[in-house]
């Protein structure tokens, strides 16, 4: 067999997808990367001013996902396509890129996000992505709303861009009429709204509504869910979810187990003040389903595996839960180990079949350098 | 199902904007009969949530969604006297069909409520009022 027959047969070997993992945070080699994306007058400082307020006793990497090439984990795409793709078998990677959070100024806040969208498509989704696995997220200044339409209007229809992105750290809660433009213009394009926790220059998650945390133990397990919670409660009262009907959010890295109890509670309130709320078209568990999706890792790891199973059935996971690794992040779910028993069905469901709808991915790819080791 | 005929009072003892709670066949929690502006109702005093005692609630109105061109939806003050709200936990319902306002599935039962010559209903009560009106009369 010729060189061409062969090369012509591997790329007509198609295989099932297995695992969409919709947590995935590469991130600069180094923050100099993003300078030649910033106009002045933020070129001339540091590129990226973000400090975390909780840092992780552990490190905030795993350990075996520094390159040997130098810069931090999931820099680069070799190391990252040996570990997520080929050992943990990812089909697709959708990522998050955590490069900058919310920023004081908001000129600069600007700046930023469209840097990182510059960088992220000449790089990730550009000549690291020959094998099209990389799936990206357009990260938005969400609170300077024009700013975020015009970076969806700039991205939306790029072959590799599945969603919009933007931190669950607001000025506003999301279902304030200031960020309606923003969920206007996702839903014209057809773009899901993923929201994850988002780290920047002193604004970020690290408050409870009573207070600074002491331990970032505290903060890694109430704060994340703390602020979905908010934004989900707020998507749903403000008719968000009414006026553009098929509009998704995806929430990401905040758990789910909280889900169901808030939506049960909400529900309960809403059928007794429902006169509040007369734009709501259904009642708000339903909106679960058709409008919300959120991410499994870090999955709930009690005593038991069959209490997680339980509260799959709760939330409905088999529609509403996606598989995710958090890679390369020190609380990494790994897709082989991380999900409790499940019926075959479920389990394809939530590791690939809810991705693969939500963000219209093909069910079946070529193989590619990568399969091939 | 056979439809049984309750005489409730005559029609002046139930004015526009007053209310009374009958019980059928001697037996609770019985039947709300409402008089909203000369329009008659009666719908089971059971609220189907928890049991409350519905017809003890306020009649009045609700709310729309008026949705404009461009930014948030805005309140509208709907219906007035067409609504009961149940006096526990405030469940909005239609006083005509017993449905509620939200989209949910639960309802009240309501009954047909008329306004009959005394001459027709004499022979459904006990005793012989002369009066100048009709009888209100709720078919259960």
């Amino acid at each position: 067999m010729s060189t061409a027959e062969s090369v012509a047969q591997e790329h007509r070997q198609l295989l099932r997808v297995g695992v969409v993992d919709c947590d995935v945070h590469p991130t600069l080699p180094d923050a100099d990367v993003l300078r030649p994306y910033l106009p002045e007058p933020w070129r001339i400082r540091n590129t990226y001013v973000g400090k975390q307020t909780y840092v992780s006793a552990v490190g905030g990497m795993r350990k075996d996902a520094y390159p040997s090439t130098g810069g931090p984990p999931a820099s680069d795409p070799g190391l990252l396509e040996e570990q997520l793709l080929g050992r943990a078998g990812v089909d697709y990677a959708v990522m998050i890129e955590l490069i900058t959070g919310p920023v004081p100024h908001p000129d600069h806040d600007v700046a930023l996000h469209s840097a990182v969208n510059d960088w992220f498509a000449d790089s990730w989704l550009g000549p690291y992505n020959d094998h099209g696995r990389f799936k990206g997220s357009i990260t938005l200044p969400i609170d300077s709303p024009a700013a975020a339409v015009a970076e969806i209007e700039r991205w939306a229809g790029h072959p590799h861009i599945v969603q919009a992105l933007v931190s669950s750290v607001t000025h506003q809660h999301l279902g304030h009429p200031q960020y309606r433009p923003v969920w206007a213009a996702a839903a014209r394009h057809r773009l899901p709204v993923a929201t994850h926790a988002g780290y920047g220059g002193g604004i970020d998650n690290s408050l409870s509504p009573i207070g600074p945390y002491r331990y970032q133990v505290e903060f890694k397990s109430i704060t994340y869910p703390q602020a979905h919670a908010a934004q989900l409660v707020s998507l749903v009262c403000s008719g968000i979810f009414d006026e553009f009907e098929d509009l998704v959010f995806v929430f990401v890295e905040g758990g789910f187990s909280w889900i169901a109890p808030l939506v049960w509670r909400l529900d309960n309130n809403w059928a007794r003040l429902r006169s509040e709320l007369p734009h709501l078209r259904r009642r708000p568990l339903e909106y679960l389903e058709r409008n919300v999706r959120v991410s499994s890792q870090p999955i709930e790891e009690p005593g038991n595996p069959k209490s997680v199973t339980r509260l799959f059935d709760l939330i409905d996971a088999d529609r509403i839960l996606m598989f995710s690794t958090d890679y390369p992040h020190y609380d990494f779910d790994d897709p082989t180990r991380a999900l409790p028993p499940l019926a075959p069905d479920s389990r394809e469901r939530i590791m690939w079949r809810n991705a693969v709808e939500l963000y219209g991915l093909p069910e079946h790819r070529p193989s590619d350098r990568i399969d091939r080791g | 199902m056979t439809v049984s005929r309750h005489v409730v009072c005559p029609l002046h003892e139930l004015p526009p904007g007053t209310r009374k709670i009958v019980l059928l066949n001697g037996r609770g929690p019985g039947v709300g009969v409402f008089n909203v502006s000369g329009r008659l109702y009666a719908i089971k005093n059971t609220c189907p949530h928890q049991g409350g005692p519905l017809c003890l609630g306020p009649v009045c109105g609700t709310t729309r969604a008026v949705w404009p061109s461009a930014g948030p939806p805005q309140p509208e003050w709907v219906r007035d006297g067409e609504i009961l709200r149940c006096p526990w936990h405030g469940w909005e319902f239609e006083l005509s069909t017993g449905r509620l306002v939200a989209p949910l599935r639960e309802r009240v039962k309501t009954y047909d409520v008329t306004v009959e010559a005394g001459a027709d209903v004499k022979r459904l009560v006990t005793y012989d009022i002369d009066i100048e009106d009709g009888y209100i009369v709720v078919d259960a």
